[in-house]
């Protein structure tokens, strides 16, 4: 199984290297690709099974547009054939139609999923999040920090529980890409989630040190149901 | 009517700082707060000193702040400092308290609202340590706090800048300023950190080398593509760390600091000094008589045992990391108490525990540290965090209450006690401390 990292050195802001950590521990035997965004990406001339994209600064976002525009047919080929994508934090809007910039200059997105970004670099919206994966009927902890902030017609991927503002959903499920506001270790903090999604790689295993993970989640998601946590 | 409210904002707030006084609370900014509700134009009309100081940055402004009223102090001047509180309030509250003008103000800047401040004071000196990613809450991305902070420098103030963080660098880009650094290379193991904020040129994109690091991205670099590189250094520090003595253009300073971010620390008092024309001799008899706060750092030996109550300030991974690797190059056995949490945030909500994927906690492994203790209310995620470090999970002991932490300490085994701590688990912090020399005396 081949596992590419994209832009790992730019796109790995607000401790998102947990989700490659977390891959890496649990798949000792895989085959781990981190591209850099001054080489072509493995997936364009290779098959690869799992595509990761963490967030990045909005200054980097523009550059790994540009950069991935050149593979526009690929990725959506990809997707298709259902390869798995994670993107997490801002990288899903670089897959939508629009990013709408501060200063409003538009950007045409990959146009690969129906999502539509605007930049606010002066308003930094953070929360925490209790939400729910319906498919499998597991509640999701995490949080948000974004100044990018999405707007699509897809498909969401959870439901919102609970968060400072009053969305009804989040992120984005299009056959196997995964698509997250969330940022963060989301795999290590939702040990159920990651399991699912590790499922789809054909990994049923336990998770590495699912125990103590379980019980981290177990006392987030009490954390996150009292209703005097703060979600600020 | 708006010098009116001005006189009104400063009884009111020195009416409120008596309150606090009387009913024995320690609110530091609410003095300013006050102030600043009553005339938003507080620190526009707030009677200032002749010089100016203001010190921004990622990591160690609250360090040099102290280190530099200390020295100041020691030469007879009169000093005002914010001592750490960083935004319009606290910076508000340090006026508050001067009876008569002071001869020197010092004034610690958080890095997003520099340019806020600049609109009402105008430093004389502005000092930038680095630039670092920091709190996800609040602070975006190291790009955008480097805009912040550009934004509103004034045009008469000197900029005193890390030559060694081309990040730093970028903020006085087009200025002519004074550069601090270090060119030679120090003999301390370095750790090859999990992230670093600048891969790629500022100014042209191109790939950055790094000749030598001393951590981060802090150290001597150039641009493959353009060949931009740390500018000359016109306060270039030598380190001996055998003398304890840190040599600036071949004078020499005496160093009570063996930790490299501290030592960058010490550079840029020195240097900010010498600009202001102090002499040699001045600076080392004040230098001689100073420490660094003991909120930031504090050591002791009891017995066999040396106890250094350190701060790694939560939320940042490099500041913590920075300590960690410090510690891993100190000598002897090691036990390592981590009080990382921020008490504030757990006490009202849920911490976020993203930035402990950023931080190295694989340092912990390395053979001199036998035991690594944890608390707090994130324990379980600190738990889980230091296995995937790979930690020996033997090595690992939680205590249920941070004051059971000196209970758990294997005395016999180790030679140096490493109490870290996040500004908001200082208190509790000194608590575990005395349990621990209650222990050993």
């Amino acid at each position: 199984m081949t596992i590419e990292i994209l832009f790992p050195e730019i796109c790995d802001l607000y401790g998102d290297r947990g989700n490659v950590l977390f891959l890496e521990k649990n798949f000792p035997h895989a085959h781990f690709v981190k591209t850099t965004i001054l080489e072509e990406p493995y997936f364009v001339t290779h098959d690869v099974q799992f595509l990761y994209l963490g967030p990045m600064s909005e200054y980097n976002l523009e550059k790994v547009l540009k950069k991935l525009k050149i593979y526009q047919k690929r990725l959506n080929e990809m997707i298709q054939n259902d390869t798995i994508f994670l993107a997490t934090g801002n990288a899903m809007a670089i897959f939508g139609t629009t990013i709408v910039k501060e200063n409003k200059e538009i950007l045409s997105g990959l146009n690969l999923l129906q999502i539509h970004s605007e930049i606010h670099l002066s308003k930094r919206y953070h929360s925490l999040f209790l939400g729910k994966f319906s498919e499998e009927n597991h509640l999701i902890v995490g949080y948000k920090s974004q100044n990018t902030f999405i707007e699509t017609k897809e498909t969401p991927l959870f439901e919102t529980i609970k968060e400072k503002s009053n969305t009804k959903v989040e992120g984005v499920r299009k056959r196997n890409f995964f698509g997250t506001t969330l940022l963060g270790p989301i795999l290590i903090l939702n040990p159920y989630f990651a399991k699912y999604l590790f499922s789809i790689m054909g990994y049923n295993q336990e998770l590495i040190f699912e125990k103590q993970l379980v019980n981290a989640y177990n006392e987030r998601v009490l954390e996150y149901q009292n209703q005097d946590t703060a979600y600020e | 009517m708006k010098k009116i409210r001005f006189y009104l904002a400063k009884i009111l707030g020195k009416l409120s700082n008596l309150g606090l006084k009387i009913l024995g609370r320690n609110i530091p900014y609410y003095p300013g707060f006050v102030a600043l509700k009553v005339c938003p134009e507080f620190l526009h009309y707030v009677k200032k000193p002749k010089l100016i100081i203001a010190v921004t940055g990622t990591n160690g402004k609250t360090t040099i702040c102290g280190l530099l009223k200390d020295c100041l102090e020691n030469m007879g001047l009169t000093v005002l400092n914010n001592n750490g509180f960083n935004i319009d309030t606290g910076i508000a509250s340090m006026f508050l308290k001067q009876k008569k003008v002071s001869d020197v103000a010092i004034v610690e800047i958080d890095e997003k609202t520099s340019g806020e401040i600049f609109k009402s004071i105008v430093p004389n000196y502005f000092i930038c340590t680095n630039l670092f990613r920091d709190s996800m809450k609040t602070n975006s991305s190291v790009e955008f706090i480097l805009s912040k902070i550009r934004e509103g420098i004034p045009e008469k103030t000197k900029l005193i800048l890390n030559a060694d963080d081309l990040l730093t660098v970028e903020i006085g880009r087009g200025r002519k300023n004074i550069y601090f650094g270090i060119k030679e290379s120090i003999n301390k193991k370095n750790y090859p950190h999990l992230f670093c904020d600048l891969v790629y040129c500022p100014k042209c994109g191109g790939k950055l080398i790094y000749t030598d690091i001393k951590y981060y991205h802090i150290g001597n670099v150039y641009c493959s593509n353009c060949g931009d590189t740390n500018p000359e250094r016109n306060y270039e520090g030598k380190v001996s760390f055998e003398k304890k003595k840190l040599y600036i253009n071949e004078e020499d300073f005496p160093l009570k600091a063996n930790s490299i971010f501290n030592i960058y620390n010490y550079l840029a008092v020195i240097s900010l000094l010498k600009e202001i024309g102090f002499s040699k001799d001045q600076i080392v008899s004040s230098l001689e008589k100073v420490k660094i706060i003991d909120s930031r750092f504090y050591q002791e030996k009891i017995g066999n045992i040396t106890l250094i109550n350190q701060m790694a300030k939560g939320q940042n991974p490099v500041a913590c990391s920075s300590v960690f690797e410090y510690l891993q190059n100190e000598q002897g056995r090691k036990c390592v108490l981590l009080m990382l949490d921020d008490v504030t945030d757990n006490r009202y909500s849920s911490e976020t525990v993203a930035w402990y994927y950023d931080t190295d906690f694989e340092i912990l492994k390395n053979s001199s540290i036998c035991q690594v203790i944890i608390s707090g209310k994130r324990w379980r995620d600190l738990y889980v965090r230091l296995l995937l470090a790979e930690i020996n999970p033997e090595k690992i002991w939680t205590a249920e209450k941070e004051t059971d932490m000196a209970a758990k300490i294997r005395y016999e085994k180790i030679d140096k006690i490493f109490l870290l701590h996040d500004i908001t688990s200082y208190d509790q912090s000194l608590q575990v401390k005395e349990s621990i020399k209650e222990r050993l005396s």
